[in-house]
């Protein structure tokens, strides 16, 4: 099924007004398949197949209670431990038997849950049409651009009638990556520095090629990029010594990775990021790219590449940020936590950054 | 379908005796030229010398610690794995083809490739990885031989063609259970690591993996070499055999033994690369005739070659590491069905 443009903001106007109307349905929106969904009330009961999905819907809907089913992987993924886990310990009651493998839906474990909505991927009609079939509504994601990230706010949004959180935090999102344009801005572009993603080294080095992180927020620049498709690229240690990135970053879901294992490295280590200290463990609210915070991890980077400068009371932003979100201000023990503290113990310049 | 003919074949092209020492010292030239390609910018020069301050230490020294770095410590270590690897699995493929009197057979017929294969992605989807994945594989790829062996012996008796059955049905099983693996795997992380590592590649290998290698390749090629002669006369068929007083059963399992052993450090160490313990026997015999004696070492050193120059592919053609199984496949593919053209034209394969 070939992609629909994204959902735009006057799309998103015209829903609005179409609620306000005095139609019979008071939520109505176009999904990403173009695809029109009307309730007469917000859902009282939603199934979410796409991973980040229950995430995000509980974050705009400001309650669990109206989420009765997800993902098994979303489950293990992000509420069984972690920082989610401790802030939404209530999401991990949620039935999480909704995909069978990957994104397939399991239609009779959907249907137990007599859901009035299921939130599930557009990439492929396959894992929509069972769910169609049994006459359940389906409201269609698509994947995986920036502006793709921001219309799952908006949508969710529309659909649990919540558009002023949904507002509040796009416009929360928008400020703050604004606010750090301008400073970025200011900085020369010869002087930005180089940055690898790095998720693997062990058998197979693994370098993210072309993903969908704007780097230029933060001011580096990604030597593996080459405009094409392809997410993650293989390459071997010549490769990366070609390369010699100032910085490399350690994905957040990279879970058996630290900064340490490129320095203990006896051929990594000599790259001029690992020389210098600059190998950082990416943190926590990088952990899905689809989650509302993850403008935050543009403005970490901008300070592990540029410094302090770049994020002033970085540690109250971060613990503002989950308050607005998910209604739950963070310890300073859970926002050591969300920078990897004790990963990035030995990285230069961490402490002083996020102290 | 190809025909096997007992009948001696005349006309070797080459002078036996020196294509052995002409293939040793091409193999020693590609692997100078190999040591001087690669990702990182080094000049011919700058490698020569890098490499001849081992052998006459220079006063002073003209490059960086990095650029000796990616000689020694990268290219080096990944180019003896390549010649290991390439020797190793060229060999095992020449003795089965030479035991089971079968052009088509390769390592992977007896199983031990998939089981070493399942081993492998056991392990990455338990998030093992370094040695005890090594050895996950090689347990797992000795002990798939071991149960063809139970499966192909009744009555204390076992025929080829239920050997080769029995390692068809173990190669299926552990197919299968490595599709149930890559199911469980997963999608962002376990996944690509399993396909990635079942598509073979040495893109890691170090001096210590190198050692590991050649401590599964070296002594069982050499019992394979040291085999040449009952090999040779397997080749004539098992009644010939049994009737000259070869103890068939022993050398069998001996040589089975010691592919599975090549075939599971292989798998264990790199991955599935296929096609090269297929189609190398087949250049070699073209070359140097059907007697073991000769068809194994220059089976061997073919194999170094032709994989060295695979992995020289494979790791400069773009920035992204190619699996050597890929290429492998892409060049056995065609190369096979022209030497099976070329065997059906000269009236079928032959043992002598």
């Amino acid at each position: 099924m070939p992609n629909l443009p994204v959902l735009t903001s006057a799309a998103v106007a015209a829903a609005l007004a179409f609620a306000a109307t005095g139609s019979q349905a008071q939520v109505a929106f176009d999904d990403h398949r173009g695809v029109s969904i009307a309730f007469d009330s917000p859902p009282e009961r939603v199934v979410t197949i796409v991973r980040s999905a229950p995430l995000i819907y509980r974050a705009i809907d400001d309650t669990d209670a109206h989420i009765v089913g997800m993902n098994r992987d979303s489950l293990t993924r992000y509420f069984t431990s972690g920082l989610y886990a401790e802030i939404l310990p209530e999401m991990a009651n949620v039935p999480a038997s909704a995909a069978q493998e990957g994104f397939v839906p399991n239609v009779e474990a959907i249907l137990e849950q007599a859901p009035d909505a299921v939130i599930q991927w557009i990439y492929d009609p396959e894992i929509i049409e069972p769910l169609e079939r049994v006459g359940l509504t389906v409201v269609g994601w698509d994947c995986c651009t920036e502006q793709h990230r921001l219309d799952y706010l908006t949508l969710t949004g529309l659909m649990t009638g919540r558009t002023d959180r949904a507002e509040a935090i796009l416009s929360m999102q928008s400020d703050a990556l604004g606010d750090l344009a301008e400073r970025v801005g200011a900085l020369d572009p010869d002087s930005w520095p180089s940055v690898l993603h790095i998720d693997q080294i062990g058998d197979q080095i693994r370098v993210i090629a072309n993903g969908s992180q704007d780097l230029s927020l933060s001011g580096v620049t990604n030597p593996a990029a080459d405009g094409s498709n392809e997410w993650w690229r293989t390459v071997d240690l010549e490769q990366l010594l070609a390369w010699n990135p100032d910085l490399i970053v350690i994905p957040a879901y990279a879970a058996d990775l630290d900064p340490q294992a490129f320095f203990d490295h006896p051929i990594l280590s000599r790259l001029a990021a690992a020389e210098s200290g600059r190998v950082y463990k990416q943190p926590f609210f990088a952990r899905t790219p689809d989650a509302p915070e993850i403008y935050l991890t543009s403005i970490w980077l901008a300070a592990v590449a540029h410094g302090d400068g770049l994020a002033d009371d970085f540690r109250q932003q971060i613990s503002d940020t989950y308050e607005t979100i998910y209604g739950s201000a963070l310890t300073d023990e859970q926002l050591d936590a969300a920078l990897e503290a004790e990963a990035n113990a030995g990285s230069a310049g961490f402490a002083g950054l996020f102290d | 379908m190809v025909t096997v003919s007992a009948e001696p074949r005349a006309g070797v092209r080459f002078a036996p005796a020196l294509v052995t020492p002409a293939l040793a010292a091409l193999l020693i030239v590609t692997m100078l030229v190999s040591v001087t390609l690669g990702r990182y910018d080094l000049s011919v020069a700058q490698v020569a010398a890098i490499l001849l301050d081992n052998v006459v230490p220079f006063e002073t020294v003209t490059w960086e610690p990095v650029q000796e770095l990616v000689v020694e410590q990268v290219r080096l270590p990944r180019i003896l794995a390549a010649v290991v690897i390439g020797f190793g699995l060229a060999v095992s493929g020449a003795a089965l083809q030479g035991m089971f009197r079968n052009p088509l057979v390769d390592p992977g017929i007896i199983g031990v490739t998939s089981g070493a294969g399942f081993g492998g992605t056991l392990a990455i989807l338990f998030g093992l990885t370094g040695s005890v994945l090594l050895a996950i594989a090689f347990a797992f790829g000795m002990g798939s031989i071991l149960m063809v062996k139970m499966l192909a012996t009744v009555r204390r008796r076992t025929s080829m063609l239920t050997l080769v059955l029995a390692g068809v049905v173990v190669s299926a099983f552990f197919t299968a259970a490595i599709s149930v693996a890559k199911l469980l795997a997963d999608p962002f992380q376990k996944l690509p690591a399993i396909t990635y590592w079942l598509m073979g590649s040495i893109a890691s290998s170090d001096y210590a993996d190198v050692l590991l290698i050649s401590a599964a390749v070296l002594p069982a090629s050499l019992v394979i070499y040291l085999l040449r002669f009952q090999i040779n006369i397997l080749s004539l068929g098992e009644e010939k055999a049994r009737a000259l007083g070869t103890p068939v059963g022993l050398v069998q399992w001996m040589i089975l033994i010691a592919t599975a052993v090549i075939s599971a450090g292989v798998v264990a160490t790199s991955g599935i690369i296929g096609w090269v313990g297929l189609v190398i026997p087949h250049a070699a015999r073209a070359l140097v005739g059907a007697s073991h004696q000769r068809l194994l070492p220059a089976s061997g050193i073919i194999g170094a070659i032709y994989l060295l120059l695979v992995d020289d592919v494979a790791r400069t053609a773009t920035t992204s590491e190619i699996p050597l199984g890929i290429i492998t496949a892409l060049i056995g593919v065609p190369v096979f069905a022209l030497i099976l053209r070329r065997i059906h034209a000269h009236g079928g394969w032959s043992n002598y």
